[in-house]
């Protein structure tokens, strides 16, 4: 009987100290961006200061805006990210229906050909990418590097085949009787798609559309080398908190953590709404 | 009914066109890319560009040469990279998914906490370990030299630790997407099955070897080729973490070396030529990888 209960204790033991060691790996970085993003640089540099300051500084805070123009950067990737999601959405949602409904010739090689395409590095992809944007502006006269919507269109390379391949796992979800019921009342597919069928993947599109938004507000590759000054998104605006001598981390830690808090919140309010949308793909997959 | 015959092409063609423009022309132009003297000198002069055949081929794989040396320690090394970030990944993902698939107390606060590092954006968890990693007032010596275990500094971001650094920036921001869909097979799991093996005198061993393991099969082979693909292309960590200067030897991951060779020296075509080599290794891997599970799948 108390060896039993030895055990239990033993087993408790191990499972609360796997669980805080790996909290502990989680949620210390995390601490470190907010401790440093409240330290002055010598708090930063010293080499015996404690993580946490001893006096907490809010100055990080109001720098930040004026060694870099986070606002505009911050602008530019909103505008470049949520037409990214626009684009993305409107083209692959009737191809994401037609592959989960449709029998055609070629359904096979283009769904497998939009698999293959998220296969490769996006360096890859940039190349000529990069190449034909250089010699389009010079057939046209249509600037298309260091501009917004030239982004965009970098952008829609992960965008498009990443929607319509999770859009597709939502259409497949939903039962075809649906559609054929709404026929059968003398609907057309296009209006039984669009009354009976779009408003149940909203949740799905919401979804996907975030995890595009993501996606392309993390981009730093596209971004870093198809914009200028001007264009320049949030991501590789970061970079220039690290000049040449040195890296201002208390207003690049500043920086990080104005973005990112509000996201952990958000997350922390839809928590269970994100896990499944996030998981829903690589399951149904 | 009657069967109406349904018109595809209104359905298909936006994204069909537009993948056409931006994704399958791309590719192909990449990879004639490869056989050309493409460079800063005739990138916006096409028709002076001339077909070099299979020279830049041999250039990245000529021993003994600056080129061909880089290219092959990339090479092994983003191999190297991606194989253990995967596993790793992978098993301490496992762990915890089993883990936290019990009841406790507090577990969905915990599992939400978990999942933190996840929702932390790719270029601020680069920052934060940057940071973290620097030898001279970094973190992690910091705590180190404070807990008595180390009297001089770590190099953390030089020479052999460079990789290993690396591998644990993409554990921390990989794993919690490893491990909920892990936990979300398990939990499809119906616990009858468990109870029968339990009856039927299985212990734990055997429990996670003839229930748990078949029932996220299919996750796992998604998850480990997932894996695979974003270690393959890493760029943003070894980017970020190493700022202006390169990563040194194995760290210089092959896609900061293609971003070298085409955007900081102005090599196109043997920037694309690397592409290629990658392209055709990683499409071996894939379909060697789809056959075997699909192979598993059917016995």
């Amino acid at each position: 009987m108390t060896k039993t209960k030895a055990k239990k204790l033993l087993k408790r033991i191990f499972f609360a100290l796997a669980i805080g060691a790996y909290l502990l790996f989680a949620l210390f970085p995390f601490f470190v961006m907010i401790a440093m993003s409240f330290s002055s640089k010598f708090a930063i540099m010293g080499v015996d200061t404690p993580i946490w300051p001893k006096k907490p500084i809010l100055k990080n805070y109001e720098r930040m805006w004026q060694v870099v123009p986070l606002l505009k950067y911050i602008k530019n990737s909103l505008i470049v990210c949520s037409s990214t999601v626009m684009v993305s959405l409107l083209m692959s949602v009737p191809a994401s229906y037609a592959l989960s409904r449709f029998r055609f010739r070629g359904k096979k090689a283009f769904s497998i050909s939009i698999l293959a395409t998220q296969l490769f590095p996006g360096i890859t992809m940039l190349l000529p990418i990069y190449l034909m944007y250089v010699n389009f502006t010079k057939l046209t006269g249509i600037p298309m590097t260091k501009t917004l919507h030239g982004l965009v269109v970098a952008f829609a390379t992960f965008g498009i085949p990443y929607s319509i391949w999770m859009l597709k796992s939502y259409f497949d979800s939903i039962p075809d009787e649906l559609e054929q019921a709404a026929m059968i009342d003398g609907c057309s597919r296009t209006k039984a798609m669009v009354r009976v069928v779009l408003p149940l993947v909203v949740p799905g599109m919401v979804a996907t559309g975030l995890y595009v938004f993501l996606l392309a507000w993390n981009n730093i590759l596209f971004a870093g080398v198809l914009t200028d000054q001007a264009t320049r998104t949030f991501a590789t605006g970061l970079q220039e908190f690290a000049s040449e001598s040195s890296t201002e981390y208390g207003l690049l830690m500043a920086a990080c953590s104005v973005t990112t808090i509000p996201i952990v919140a958000l997350f922390f309010v839809f928590q269970k709404y994100f896990v499944g949308g996030m998981t829903g793909g690589a399951v149904k997959g | 009914m009657k069967k109406k015959k349904q018109k595809i092409a209104p359905w298909i063609l936006p994204a069909f066109i537009s993948m056409s423009i931006i994704q399958f022309l791309p590719g192909a132009i990449s990879i004639l890319m490869g056989f050309t003297n493409l460079g800063v000198q005739n990138i916006t002069n096409i028709p002076s560009t001339k077909i070099t055949g299979l020279n830049n081929f041999m250039e990245i794989f000529k021993k003994g040469t600056v080129v061909g040396n880089q290219f092959t320690i990339s090479l092994l090394g983003t191999l190297e990279y991606t194989f253990f970030a995967t596993l790793i990944t992978f098993l301490f993902g496992l762990g915890l998914a089993l883990l936290l698939n019990q009841e406790f107390p507090g577990r969905a606060f915990i599992r939400a906490a978990l999942i933190v590092p996840w929702i932390v954006p790719g270029v601020v968890a680069a920052f934060i370990w940057r940071l973290m990693f620097l030898s001279d007032y970094g973190i992690i010596n910091k705590l180190l030299r404070h807990g008595g275990i180390i009297k001089d500094n770590i190099f953390w971001l030089l020479e052999d630790k460079a990789l290993f650094s690396l591998m644990i920036a993409h554990l921390w921001s990989n794993l919690p997407f490893v491990m909920i869909s892990i936990l979300a097979a398990l939990q499809t799991i119906p616990e009858e099955l468990y109870e029968a093996c339990k009856i039927d005198g299985g212990n734990v061993f055997q429990r996670f070897v003839y229930i748990s393991l078949p029932g996220i099969k299919n996750v796992s082979t998604m998850i480990v080729l997932l894996s695979f693909i974003k270690g393959a292309g890493e760029f943003t960590l070894p980017y970020v973490m190493y700022g202006r200067s390169a990563p040194p030897g194995k760290a210089n991951l092959i896609s900061i070396l293609i971003y070298q060779t085409s955007f900081q020296t102005w090599e196109f075509g043997k920037g694309a030529a690397m592409s290629t080599v990658i392209l055709v290794i990683m499409l071996i891997i894939a379909i060697f990888y789809m056959r075997l599970a699909m192979q598993e799948k059917a016995d």
